[in-house]
């Protein structure tokens, strides 16, 4: 049975739609990541899911409760906030029982429940400090037992990783899931990294222009994106225009701007509305020095490219490679993975780039 | 080699040299004025003795004039801060293009002339002053009340003058608040008015003790509406030294009310800090 139903959720503000007819069914402990760029109207979801929003129109149900028009404060949907928000003038321990306190949990209750969830966060044995004296990790992890304390069936994430530097970040990322095993909540995690939606989701909505563009899993998302708005925002892309589209048996053949020759494989196994973009991964890509003897020969079943080495950023575990390739108004970049074996390109040289047909996606 | 000044003291100085000029050296001779004899003819002859304060200490009349003060400026902070706090909340929750005009409406009686504020008052506050007649045509009452020349009246302009003060300081500490915090107890289950009880209210406490502090030592010394509004029969510490000072020409006398006044204000702030530090969580500079 799905947990959180929203249906045709719309907010407006004056003639301003920034959330357009919605509709998502999250899973029973399932974590949705709504991934978009800022103003694409996933915080404005979040809120409204919050109740610190009302929608102009359409309607949000929990367990088959209608949340629409409860209050905030009677809702039972926890949010962890981007900057913590703790509250500044309470210990640790009493900003982890103010929920508790605010719902009547019994005194005596209090202490147990408390330590508990600080625990869970590893943080018992601050308690007793105030915000201001942690670290930004420490108060996200207060911030998620001041939430977790309450056992909300809902949490909602709003962007709670973004003020941390990467290192932690990841970790507290993989706490996050960690803690939804413990306690079993259903969450909804708003971002605009992609990295983070990837590693911390089970599904994920791309939203644009208060829509949602795409909803898969991180695979389809990264491996069948679903447009070009898509193919660029979650992960790195080469994505060109195309231009004299002919259909070929269960291929598509086209010319990149440059008269570059290409073909990708029609996944509809016959001619349906031709494509007006390609994408290629740059990690699909195989890149080597052009050999001195180079005839134009194309290997069976390859797409490929010559092109001038622009620059080469390395990263340690990969290397990343720019190309200027002739009629391309952007770089065409390759991720290629450290393999220990001698690195050959140069800056300024002649480089051929290859991948597998199969590789050009279409939009 | 000269030696080497700290900048800090560069920065400090002209604002030190102008404190001690007009500030220091002015309060000294006051402290030294107090200790003064006023022999029969009404000359002061200079001396250390206790004569003035004990003739102020063994009058019930300057001890009741003093009483009064005191709680004139408690009354006329309570009643700014009460109206204040809804006033600044309200702006610091405005639109931000419309908070500017609002601060200036706020701050339009510090802009008016103070005779022509006061004497609006008496206009206003008479016994058949404008209020008077007005609320005897709606029929509320009878009889006109009495307002001009009591301490009702003298805290009504009080409270005119004194808002504007109370409303910049809190605002500024609204303003900065932020409004996740209150989004967050919402959001652990807190309604509407325990939000404002457990967050927002303690929250705003630097502002609270700032606002009250200034409004009250700003009141127990100010001189022309308590003058002017409450006259001759609502006679505080302030509009006394002015009439010991000018008409009674007994300076030492007066100067002991001033140095009695100064050390009641330090006496009671510190007090009132006291209490509100005691309560306030170490966690929170509370002022």
């Amino acid at each position: 049975m799905s947990q959180l139903i929203i249906q045709d959720l719309v907010k407006q503000y004056g003639s301003n739609t920034v959330v357009q007819n919605l509709n998502i069914a999250v899973e029973s402990g399932e974590m949705l990541s709504l991934l978009g760029p800022s103003g694409c109207g996933k915080t404005t979801t979040l809120r409204m899911i919050a109740g610190m929003h009302s929608p102009t129109s359409g309607s949000i149900q929990l367990d088959g409760r209608e949340l629409t028009h409860v209050p905030p404060h009677k809702r039972d949907v926890g949010l962890v906030f981007q900057n913590y928000a703790l509250f500044p003038h309470l210990t640790v321990f009493e900003n982890v029982a103010f929920g508790l306190k605010r719902h009547g949990v019994p005194k005596g209750e209090i202490k147990g429940r408390v330590m508990g969830a600080l625990e869970s966060v590893q943080l018992a044995n601050l308690a007793e400090r105030y915000p201001a004296q942690m670290s930004g990790g420490q108060q996200q992890r207060v911030a998620l037992a001041r939430t977790l304390v309450l056992k909300p069936p809902l949490v909602l994430f709003d962007e709670p990783l973004s003020n941390l530097d990467a290192k932690l970040r990841q970790a507290l990322g993989i706490e996050i899931r960690a803690l939804q095993r413990e306690y079993g909540f259903t969450g909804i995690f708003v971002t605009h990294d992609q990295e983070e939606a990837m590693t911390i989701s089970d599904r994920i909505a791309v939203m644009n222009g208060g829509r949602i563009v795409q909803m898969g899993t991180p695979q389809e998302i990264y491996m069948h994106p679903a447009d070009p708005f898509v193919a660029d925002f979650v992960g790195e892309s080469n994505l060109f225009p195309v231009s004299a589209v002919q259909p070929a048996a269960g291929y598509w053949r086209f010319e990149l701007p440059g008269g570059h020759r290409l073909s990708a494989e029609n996944a509809g196994n016959g001619p349906s509305a031709p494509p007006a973009h390609a994408m290629i991964r740059p990690e699909a890509v195989l890149v080597q020095r052009q050999p001195q003897d180079a005839g134009d020969t194309e290997r069976q079943g390859y797409n490929r490219l010559i092109g001038e080495v622009a620059f080469i950023n390395y990263t340690g575990s990969s290397y990343l490679i720019g190309l200027n390739v002739k009629g391309l108004d952007s770089h065409f970049i390759v991720r290629m993975q450290n393999t220990r074996k001698q690195f050959d390109l140069r800056l300024g040289e002649a480089a051929v780039v290859e991948w597998p047909i199969h590789e050009t996606l279409t939009f | 080699m000269l030696r080497r000044i700290p900048p800090y003291w560069i920065l400090l100085s002209p604002g030190l040299l102008i404190l001690l000029l007009v500030f220091v050296v002015p309060l000294g001779r006051l402290l030294v004025l107090s200790f003064y004899r006023t022999d029969p003819s009404g000359a002061m002859q200079a001396a250390f003795a206790m004569e003035q304060y004990i003739r102020f200490f063994s009058d019930p009349f300057y001890m009741q004039m003093l009483w009064r003060s005191v709680y004139i400026g408690i009354i006329v902070s309570f009643v700014c801060l009460v109206l204040g706090y809804s006033l600044a909340y309200g702006v610091a929750r405005a639109r931000p293009e419309r908070r500017f005009m609002l601060l200036m409406l706020i701050a339009l009686p510090l802009l008016t002339s103070a005779v022509i504020r006061n004497f609006g008052w008496i206009i206003i506050l008479g016994r058949k002053g404008i209020l008077n007649e007005t609320l005897i045509a709606i029929g509320l009452i009878s009889q006109p009340l009495d307002l001009l020349y009591t301490p009702a009246g003298v805290i009504i302009a009080l409270v005119h003058v004194m808002l504007p003060y109370m409303v910049l300081v809190l605002y500024s500490v609204l303003e900065g608040l932020d409004r996740n915090l209150e989004s967050a107890a919402s959001n652990l289950g807190a309604s509407g008015p325990k939000v404002f009880w457990f967050v927002t209210l303690p929250l705003s406490m630097p502002g609270i003790i700032a606002g009250t502090l200034l409004v009250f030592s700003i009141t127990l010394s100010f001189f022309v509406t308590p003058s002017l509004v409450g006259g001759a029969k609502v006679k505080l510490m302030a509009t006394e030294i002015y009439n010991q000072t000018i008409n009674m020409l007994n300076w030492p006398y007066a100067s002991a009310m001033g140095v009695i006044l100064l050390v009641t204000m330090l006496l009671v702030t510190g007090l009132y800090k006291r209490i509100l530090n005691r309560r306030g969580p170490k966690g929170v500079n509370l002022g």
